[in-house]
């Protein structure tokens, strides 16, 4: 049971999936009143993060596109410099500008110290700026992974025609009439001898990332 | 203070309108007052009410109030049913209080702030009390300058005789807001909320007049707040103890309820 509620929730910054806020107030007023919460005013940080962020302080909140609600909900979880951030997909509604600005901010509060836990439905973003990454399925930890691994990936093969690749640093994930995939664990010099022994048609080479992991994972239905 | 200064923001306007509104009621209706001291007016009310049966009167709180010519009959006949529009305007404003956060998905912000269930619960009941008195000043402002220009009556005599009122639909307002708090707490959607309002308040008022009509239910008199302050009876007997202990007993129970229940009551987005 949570009995420090009040205490945790003092420094931790919340950016929710879908932002509803109070709809008749405007953006500069219910950041006000978010830091209000936390004891503070808009101060320059606020200010820096609002410029950062381009936002119109003078708008209703009801007025805003959802990736401007969503740079409302970002702004409100940041202002009052907290230890910990909960960002659920944060980059829902943002243009690719904003995505950028968000996960600079986001890389400077890490190396400040601020905890940061990011859910999110899009690996790519995952992979490029995460250290670990959690997989949940159903509401229950799947797996956790340290990112690390994937800075040295494994690769994902792609052969037509040829032999068929029998060697332990192959793992055959399909197998459709002349195509096959296997994932490869080694050194890059077996793969290329083994697969100029396989002479195949054509071949195709990619690091293995977080989506093919993913659809390892949830796509196979393997998880009992 | 955050979330009763966020919940008097986000209500100010419809409190306003509607203390206008019923100010301007009140107003109009006390313009009338003059007009109905006419000798014509007076045969006229009097020809058509001496042929109801007194039972039957006494139901629609016109037992003793027969003769309008004198403010305090008359005002005091409109008065029960102004009291029914507040109660139903205010009733609506405790029953959405907690559950339309939650249906509007506002209640996402407040949740991730640092305070506590029971302060935002407070501060939502202390928001519904400021407006009750807001409304109610309002009220006993216009009231006492329509007594001023409109009767013979002082300034003391109109500030006395208001004040009973006011005071006691205050009591009674309190009843309905704890109330409201409760079914706040309980229902799922704001929605269904002005049904659930319409219900109480007029299920109460109906209670009481079954009350006066049926002898062996008189006892029905009790379970409707409304009949404890009808303007004859309250002018005579005031607030009978009975009368305050089931009010107080009905407050302390039901935010004591509510309390509890918004406390264990689980997020709906």
């Amino acid at each position: 049971m949570v009995t420090e509620s009040r205490v945790i929730k003092g420094f931790t910054g919340y950016v929710p999936s879908d932002v509803r806020y109070y709809r008749n107030l405007t953006v500069g007023r219910l950041i006000k009143v978010s830091n209000r919460f936390h004891r503070g005013s808009f101060d320059d940080e606020t200010e820096r993060l609002c410029d950062l962020f381009e936002l119109d302080l003078t708008k209703r909140f009801d007025e805003l596109s959802t990736g401007n609600k969503k740079k409302v909900a970002i702004v409100c979880a940041l202002a009052f410099k907290p230890k910990v951030l909960i960002l659920d997909e944060p980059t829902s509604g943002l243009d690719p500008v904003m995505q950028k600005r968000l996960f600079t901010e986001l890389t400077n509060q890490a190396a400040n110290g601020v905890a940061i836990l990011l859910s999110s439905h899009n690996l790519g973003e995952v992979q490029e700026y995460c250290d670990r990454v959690v997989f949940i399925k159903q509401g229950r930890i799947v797996t956790t992974a340290d990112l690390a691994e994937f800075s040295q990936p494994q690769k994902i093969v792609m052969v037509r025609g040829g032999k068929e690749i029998c060697h332990s640093n192959f793992q055959l994930l399909e197998n459709r009439r002349d195509k096959r995939i296997y994932r490869y664990r080694g050194e890059p010099g077996i793969l290329l001898e083994l697969l100029k022994q396989a002479a195949p048609d054509d071949v195709t080479i990619a690091n293995e990332s977080l989506d093919e992991y993913f659809m390892d994972l949830y796509g196979q239905g393997e998880l009992k | 203070m955050n979330t009763l200064k966020l919940e008097l923001r986000n209500t100010w306007k419809s409190i306003v309108i509607g203390a206008l509104a019923f100010c301007g009621f009140t107003f109009f209706i006390l313009a009338f007052f003059p007009s109905m001291q006419t000798d014509a007016m007076k045969q006229l009310a009097g020809a058509k009410l001496e042929g109801i049966d007194p039972v039957l009167l006494a139901a629609f709180g016109l037992g003793e109030l027969f003769d309008f010519t004198l403010i305090t009959n008359y005002f005091g006949y409109v008065l029960q049913y102004l009291t029914i529009a507040v109660m139903i305007f205010m009733m609506q404003q405790a029953v959405t209080s907690l559950v339309k956060e939650e249906t509007d998905g506002t209640i996402e912000l407040l949740y991730s702030k640092p305070v506590s269930r029971t302060h935002i619960f407070v501060q939502k009941g202390l928001a519904n009390l400021f407006m009750l008195l807001i409304v109610l000043a309002a009220l006993d402002v216009t009231t006492t300058v329509g007594y001023l220009l409109f009767t013979d009556f002082t300034l003391t005599a109109a500030i006395k005789e208001t004040s009973i009122f006011y005071g006691s639909i205050f009591y009674v307002g309190l009843i309905y807001l704890s109330v409201g708090m409760l079914l706040s707490a309980i229902l799922k959607s704001s929605k269904s909320a002005s049904g659930v309002v319409i219900a109480v308040v007029f299920g109460t008022y109906i209670l009481g007049i079954i009350g006066i009509i049926v002898e062996k239910l008189s006892f029905l008199r009790y379970l409707s707040p409304m009949e404890w302050i009808k303007t004859q009876k309250l002018l005579n007997e005031g607030i009978l103890s009975v009368e305050w202990l089931i009010g107080i007993s009905v407050i302390v129970i039901t935010l004591t309820a509510a309390h509890d229940i918004y406390k264990k009551r689980d997020l709906r987005l």
